[in-house]
């Protein structure tokens, strides 16, 4: 599977927060290790437009949503649990890079 | 967090669901959550939703919606069964939801850390959005099924309802009870998000379902307590029945109004008093309906409009039966001086029943009312719940002070005590009784009013005749006794002498 295409991210977070400090900086690693940079984030603060928070239907947060490619899907909390996320992304089809069994 | 001053006395803010301010004293506590707990069908869903359409409806207080259950599509579309256009007010501003409902595909995977605050912020824009002052919350135990972590759903819910308090709104939650009695909530929920508990209930009783409601804690304020029941309209939404909260407030008349039987108001003492309630009862065929024939008559020759309600006979029945007894009642309703309303007793529930005779009565506006007969309501509800109907029922014609005529069967043919009776009696201001007699081989009828609040009335047992000309009360029945138990002894004319010797000096 070779995924050529840039994939897009939303985080919503409300105002400044420590655990939404440590959602970005854990997506970067992720960005990095897992999608190979190929990945573009914008972050999205509830309390500046909650009409987008409504559209995604977001109740927790931090909450990552993928926009692009498809399936779409929600991860909440502060990507804190890499071994968890490095196995939903091999399963969602967003790791282009052929061997993930190596750290 | 301010300080509330103890001096001030909590507000409340009247909820537009009928009989609910009753009870509640005046409503919701105001700027407070309350927490409305029940099993699965017990009305909670539409308790939050009529909450804020009453809000609307009655007073233009904008409302906001949170669900956690069903989607807003779903609520909107349930809701218009009971014509409360949720997409009209949404378009004018005056609800909003915010829709926190689990759709498929949705499930979020949790890694790590994370609060509730979106929501919060998302419930916030929408007060702020619409100016709300109401606000419902649809069900906090459906929260708990979203995240893995009750104790961070815990600690979250305790941060909203503290939010909540803060901007000032009036809030109701729901949450799910798994037994009618029992924990008041699954998840523990009433320790922590309300000062406020409600109790609705399904309860199935004797084969019938009874829905009541109950006032479980209102912290600083007063309310009524106990159970009252309540039924769930489809154009109205919860109707309470605040039986015991009714006042004893009506006026009290020494106006007279004929029965419709001359010998029977001289019986009375002049006739019925205008405000008064007639207790009719006897054995099957002994009467009964004719003396509400009589008494709708009686009202009609003074222009005086009726309303009956007739829960054993058939339209046709009643306009031949009483065609026989020489009332046309199909010429009293052209002339709008009758109303019949015939129903079975099986076709609703006492609730429904009952707030469908006060619509009629309500709407019809009657200067009397009958009912026959009472007792064929027993069949439809529980003792208890029949009790209610009738305390109510009897409140409901006090009130608009006009003579109300309810009809008891007796369970025997030859007399005897009645559950309506026993119920009833002590609430009727006039209480006649109808019995066979067994005369020398022949059946005939007996009368006596047993009972008149407020006036002299007459002692005797007499005999009355039925002809196509309608009652006719004739003389008191002389050496006969155990008449009224059913038990009729004669007495031969020495014997009678002696007995009324005794009692004479």
């Amino acid at each position: 599977m070779n995924d050529t295409s840039v994939h897009q991210y939303r985080l919503y977070v409300v105002g400044d927060t420590p655990a939404g400090q440590r959602a970005r900086d854990n997506f970067k690693i992720i960005q990095e290790v897992i999608l190979s940079g190929n990945a573009e984030l914008e972050v999205v603060d509830v309390l500046k437009s909650p009409e987008r928070a409504e559209m995604d239907r977001i109740v927790a947060v931090p909450a990552l949503v993928r926009i692009e490619p498809p399936p779409s899907f929600k991860i909440i909390g502060d990507l804190s649990d890499s071994a968890h996320l490095r196995s939903f992304f091999a399963v969602a089809g967003g790791n282009d890079s052929p061997q993930e069994d190596g750290t | 967090m301010s300080i509330e001053n103890p001096k001030i006395p909590v507000e409340k803010l009247s909820t537009g669901i009928e009989g609910f301010d009753l009870i509640s004293q005046g409503g919701l506590p105001k700027g407070r959550t309350t927490l409305i707990t029940g099993t699965a069908g017990s009305a909670k869903t539409v308790f939050a939703a009529q909450f804020l359409a009453e809000g609307i409806r009655k007073t233009d207080e904008p409302g906001v919606f949170v669900t956690f259950e069903e989607h807003p599509a779903e609520i909107r579309k349930n809701l218009l069964s009971m014509n409360w256009n949720i997409a009209e007010w949404e378009e004018r501003g005056l609800w909003r939801f915010v829709d926190a409902s689990p759709q498929p595909g949705d499930e979020a995977i949790e890694s790590g850390e994370f609060d509730l605050g979106a929501l919060l912020a998302r419930i916030e824009h929408a007060v702020r959005t619409v100016n709300a002052k109401r606000i419902s919350i649809d069900s906090l135990g459906a929260v708990f099924t979203l995240f893995s972590n009750a104790l961070l759903v815990r600690s979250e819910l305790r941060r909203l309802s503290a939010a909540l308090k803060g901007i000032g709104v009036t809030a109701v939650m729901t949450a799910e009870r798994t037994q009618e009695f029992g924990e008041i909530a699954r998840f523990g929920v009433e320790e922590f998000v309300a000062d406020n508990v409600i109790i609705l209930r399904n309860v199935l009783e004797a084969e019938k379902r009874r829905r009541t409601i109950e006032i479980l804690k209102f912290r600083g304020t007063t309310h009524q307590k106990g159970e009252y029941p309540f039924t769930v309209l489809p154009d109205q939404g919860i109707i309470i029945i605040p039986i015991s909260a009714i006042e004893l407030k009506q006026r009290s008349s020494a106006m007279r109004v004929p029965s419709g039987s001359p010998e029977m108001d001289r019986m009375c003492g002049g006739g019925f008093f205008r405000d008064s309630l007639i207790l009719v009862s006897g054995a099957t065929g002994c009467g009964k309906t004719l003396m509400t024939a009589e008494f709708i008559g009686g009202g009609a020759k003074k222009g005086e409009k009726s309303l009956l309600f007739a829960y054993e006979e058939s339209r046709e029945q009643l306009l031949r039966n009483a065609h026989g007894w020489g009332i046309d009642f199909e010429a009293l309703e052209q002339d709008n001086l009758l109303r019949m309303v015939c129903a079975y007793p099986e076709s609703a529930g006492l609730e429904d029943h009952l707030i469908a005779i006060k619509r009629e009565i309500d709407a019809f506006k009657p200067d009397r009312v009958a009912v026959d007969s009472v007792s064929a309501m027993e069949r439809v509800g529980t003792d208890r719940g029949f009790r209610e109907f009738i305390i109510s029922l009897a409140s409901f014609v006090k009130h608009r002070e006009i003579p109300g005529m309810f009809t008891a069967t007796t369970a025997t043919l030859m007399g005897g005590p009645s559950v309506t009776e026993s119920h009833f009696s002590s609430i009727t201001d006039t209480i006649i009784l109808l019995r066979y007699v067994e005369m020398l081989g022949e059946m005939r009828r007996g009368v006596t009013v047993l009972k008149m609040r407020g006036s002299m009335h007459e002692k005797d047992i007499r005999e009355f005749t039925i002809s196509d000309k309608g009652m006719h009360i004739g003389k008191p029945f002389r050496n006969i006794i155990g008449i009224l138990t059913g038990k009729p002894e004669y007495l031969n004319i020495d014997n009678a002498d002696r007995l009324s010797g005794m009692f004479q000096d």
